[in-house]
C-alpha cells in the first residue's frame, strides 16, 4: 500500500539546487519509503554524512519512527533538517 | 613554568576608586586548574567576591579573560570571557564574546583585565601594549556604542579594538550588554556593572606576540583540524550562506521554536521568515571573528518595504526568533530593525525579545493597559515592538520596569504574571521550547547562570537523535548527557575557543592544539581536561550556592511544567523535570539539595 506525502528539505545542503518541497507517493513502511525517497527523488541527498541521520516524520526523528515501526500516512511531512547546533 | 606558552603571563587589574593600575603574573595554579576564560573568572570571582554584594555597587568586579588558545591561528580562538556577579539574576555571571576584542588584549601582553571599584566621574581605560591610562569620558557619556565605537577609532585609530556600554548600561538596566567590535557580552547585564562603575568603554591595541610552546606540532595539528572541518562541510557550508539561521526552519519543523511567550512552538509565520529568505533577499556581507574559517555572522540590508535601510549585523537566529515568533511578528524588516536597536542602546536581544512577548502577553490579558505602556502592544505588530525596544533600551516610561527582566517585572505586576514569565533564576530563556526536546529543560534548570542555551544544548542529539539514542520527549539518558555537555562548554568556554568552531573540530584536536600551545601535560588530556571542565561548573556552583542558591531555583517557569504543548510533535507534552534533576544531582555528587558534597569538592580540588 502507497500514501501521498510530502518532503520537504531545508538549507543543511547549501550546494542542493534541487527542489525543497515535493509531493511524492511513497510505501507505508517507514524504512522502505526513505530508502525508494534516497534512491529516487531524494538521491543528490545520499551523501557520506547520513541522510537519515537529518530526517524528521512530522516533526519526530527517522531512527525512533522505524523503532516505533510508524507506518505513514497520506499527508505526512518527511523533513530534511540541517544541524541543530546552536543560534 | 617560567616562561609561559600559549598565555602572556601577565594580568592586568585597574582600580578605578583610586585610578591606579597594576600588573601581575598569572598564577601558574590558576592555569593548570582553571584553564582561562570561564575558568579564571570562576576562581578570581569566588576569591574576591564575598556573598551578598549587590552586583551594583563598586564591590563588584569584572573579569575579562582570555583562554591559552585566544589570538592564536586555532580556528574560532576570538573568545574572551567577563566575569561578574549578575544584576539580572544575584548570581554567578559569565558571558562571552568573540570578535576581535580578547585577541588584541592578548597582543598587548594580558591574559586577564580584572576591573574594581567605581571611578567618581566617567572614564574608559585605554590600553597600548605597556601603557595603561584611564581618561576622562564625559564626552563620550549618553552617546549609543556605534557612536563611541566611531569616535575612539577616530581618537585612537581603527586597528584599537572596543568594547562600550550604550545609553542602557549608563543608566544600569540588568539587561544591558558591553558591545564589541558588533559583537555583544550580552547576557546577564554585564552593561549595567560596567555603567555602575562609570566605565564608558574599553580600548585595546597590542603588537606582542603569542607564543606557542610547540609552533611545528600545533601548526601539524592545525592542518588536521583543517582538513577535518572541510569534511563536515554540510556544517561549515550551511552555517556560511544561512549563518545561525541555518536551524531556523529546522527548529521550527520540530516543534521547539517557542511562539508567542511561549504559547506554541510552530509558527505559522515562518512562510515570510527563513533562511532561504535571509540568504538570498537580506544578506549583503559575510563578517567573520578572528581566526573563524566559518563567518556564520552576516551583515544585513532591508532594500524595500516600510523597513527600507535598515542595516545592522545580524539577525543572528536567537534574535530572528526573539522579534519573530516570540512577537508573533513576521516582518523581517522589523525584526533586522528590532537587532539594530538592541545594539544602538546595548541592550541583550534575547532578553529583551523575551521581554516584549511577555510585556504583550500582559498587554493582551489586560494586566497592563494602553495608558501604562503608551500605546497599543498586541502579538504581531511589529510598529509596536520596535517603541517597545526603544523604551526598553532607552529605560524610560514603562521600559524602566521591564529592562529590570521579566521575573522582576512579573513581581512588580502580579496577578499570575509570574506563571508565564519565562526565565530561570531571572535570565529569560531563549529560542527552544523544553516541553519538546526534554533535556534543554534541565539544561536551562541547571545553567549556572540561569536561563541560557549555552551552557549545555541538547537539541541535535535529542531532536536527530542519530540511531535513537534518546528520545527528545523522554527523559532517559537527559542528566548525564547535560552533565557531560555542561562539562564540555566550560572547558570550550574556558579555551578560547568559539563553540561553534569547537563542536565541529571535537575535543580529541582541541587538546592537542592546547599541549601544543601551553607545552602543560594535562591540557594534552581529553579526561584531564574534561575534569577541569567539571571543576570550573562546581566553583561557579559553590559560587551560586555561596548566595543561597538550590534546588529551589534549579526549576523552570510555571507554563513549561504544568502547560501542555498545545502543537507539533510534542502536544500534550510538559517538561518532567524532578526525575531528570534528581539524577543529574547524582551524577554531579551533589546532594538532593542541589549542593556539592565534600567529597565532591575534594576530588575536585575546590
Amino acid at each position: 500500500m502507497t500514501v501521498t506525502v510530502t518532503v520537504k528539505i531545508y538549507a543543511y545542503v547549501s550546494a542542493y539546487d534541487g527542489p525543497r518541497e515535493i509531493s511524492v507517493e511513497l510505501p507505508e513502511d517507514v524504512a522502505e519509503a526513505v530508502n525508494q525517497l534516497l534512491a529516487g527523488p531524494c538521491s543528490k541527498l545520499n551523501m557520506d554524512w547520513g541522510s537519515v541521520n537529518h530526517l524528521l516524520i512530522n516533526g519526530r526523528n527517522y531512527h525512533l519512527a522505524v523503532a516505533e515501526k510508524t507506518k505513514l500516512k497520506d499527508g505526512d511531512i518527511l523533513s530534511f533538517v540541517s544541524m541543530f547546533c546552536g543560534g | 613554568m617560567n616562561d609561559y606558552y600559549g598565555y602572556t603571563g601577565k594580568t592586568l587589574t585597574v582600580n578605578l576608586t583610586t585610578g591606579t593600575w597594576m600588573t601581575g603574573i598569572l598564577p601558574q595554579e590558576l592555569a593548570v586548574n582553571f584553564l582561562g576564560g570561564k575558568g579564571f573568572g570562576a576562581q578570581i570571582l569566588f576569591d574576591r567576591l564575598n556573598s551578598g554584594v549587590d552586583p551594583l555597587s563598586q564591590e563588584n568586579i569584572m573579569v575579562f579573560a582570555t583562554g591559552p588558545l585566544t589570538g592564536t591561528p586555532a580556528p574560532g580562538s576570538s573568545r574572551t570571557v567577563m566575569s561578574t556577579k549578575s544584576p539580572l539574576t544575584g548570581l554567578w555571571l559569565d558571558s562571552n564574546c568573540g570578535g576581535f576584542f580578547g585577541p588584541e588584549l592578548k597582543q598587548a601582553g594580558f591574559d586577564i583585565l580584572i576591573i574594581e571599584g567605581r571611578a567618581p566621574e566617567p572614564v574608559y581605560i585605554l590600553i597600548e601594549n605597556d601603557r595603561v591610562e584611564i581618561r576622562p569620558a564625559g564626552d563620550l557619556w549618553g552617546q549609543d556604542t556605534f557612536k563611541i565605537t566611531e569616535k575612539l577609532k577616530a581618537r585612537h585609530g581603527s586597528r584599537h579594538m572596543t568594547a562600550c556600554i550604550g545609553p542602557a548600561g549608563e543608566k544600569m538596566a540588568p539587561i544591558a550588554g558591553i558591545v564589541s567590535e558588533y559583537r555583544t557580552f550580552a547576557r546577564g547585564g554585564g552593561g549595567a556593572v560596567m555603567g555602575s562603575k562609570n566605565l564608558k568603554a574599553i580600548a585595546v591595541k597590542g603588537n606582542k606576540d603569542i607564543k606557542l610552546n610547540d609552533p611545528d606540532i600545533f601548526m601539524r595539528v592545525l592542518k588536521e583540524v583543517y582538513d577535518r572541518l572541510r569534511t563536515v562541510s554540510a556544517i561549515g557550508g550551511g552555517r556560511t550562506r544561512y549563518g545561525t539561521n541555518v536551524i531556523l526552519s529546522s527548529v521550527n519543523e520540530a516543534g521547539i521554536h517557542p511562539v508567542r511567550n511561549f504559547q506554541k512552538a510552530v509558527f505559522d509565520g515562518r512562510g515570510r521568515i527563513n533562511e532561504k529568505e535571509l540568504a538570498e533577499k537580506y544578506y549583503v556581507k559575510n563578517r567573520a571573528c578572528f581566526s573563524c574559517p566559518i563567518s556564520c555572522s552576516k551583515a544585513s540590508k532591508v532594500a524595500a518595504g516600510k523597513y527600507e535601510g535598515s542595516f545592522n549585523e545580524g539577525p543572528e537566529y536567537e534574535n530572528v526568533w526573539a522579534f519573530g515568533a516570540q512577537c508573533g511578528n513576521s516582518e523581517m524588516g522589523a525584526i533586522i530593525q528590532a537587532e539594530y536597536l538592541c545594539d544602538k542602546y546595548g541592550i541583550d536581544s534575547i532578553s529583551a525579545g523575551n521581554i516584549t512577548g511577555f510585556a504583550m502577553e500582559c498587554f493582551e490579558k489586560g494586566l497592563i493597559t494602553e495608558k501604562e505602556i503608551g500605546f497599543s502592544l498586541k502579538f504581531g505588530d511589529d510598529e509596536a515592538m520596535l517603541k517597545f525596544v526603544e523604551l526598553l533600551g532607552r529605560r524610560e516610561g514603562i521600559g524602566e520596569l521591564f529592562s529590570n527582566g521579566v521575573a522582576s517585572a512579573a513581581e512588580e505586576i502580579g496577578k499570575g504574571s509570574g506563571y508565564f514569565a519565562i526565565h530561570v533564576k531571572g535570565m529569560e530563556l531563549p529560542a527552544y521550547d523544553p516541553r519538546g526536546v526534554q533535556g534543554m529543560g534541565l539544561a536551562y534548570a541547571t545553567s549556572d547562570r540561569g536561563g541560557c542555551h549555552l551552557r549545555a544544548f541538547s537539541v541535535g542529539a535529542e531532536v536527530l537523535s542519530p540511531a535513537g539514542k534518546m528520545d527528545p520527549l523522554g527523559t532517559d539518558k537527559k542528566a548525564e548527557f547535560i552533565k557531560n555537555n555542561q562539562d564540555l562548554f566550560a572547558v570550550i568556554d574556558s579555551s578560547g575557543l568559539c563553540l561553534f568552531a569547537a563542536s565541529s573540530m571535537s575535543l580529541e584536536f582541541i587538546v592537542k592544539l592546547m599541549e601544543a600551545a601551553t607545552g602543560i601535560k594535562d591540557f594534552g588530556s581529553t579526561e584531564e581536561v574534561m575534569k577541569i571542565g567539571e571543576r570550573v561548573y562546581n566553583q561557579t556552583r559553590m559560587f551560586n550556592v555561596r548566595e543561597g542558591a538550590d534546588r529551589r531555583l534549579d526549576t523552570l517557569p510555571g507554563r513549561l511544567l504544568s502547560e501542555a504543548m498545545p502543537d507539533g510533535p510534542a502536544q500534550g507534552h510538559v517538561v518532567q523535570l524532578e526525575p531528570m534533576l534528581n539524577e543529574y544531582y547524582q551524577l554531579r555528587g551533589w546532594d538532593q539539595k542541589g549542593i556539592p558534597d565534600s567529597a565532591t569538592l575534594e576530588r575536585l580540588k575546590i
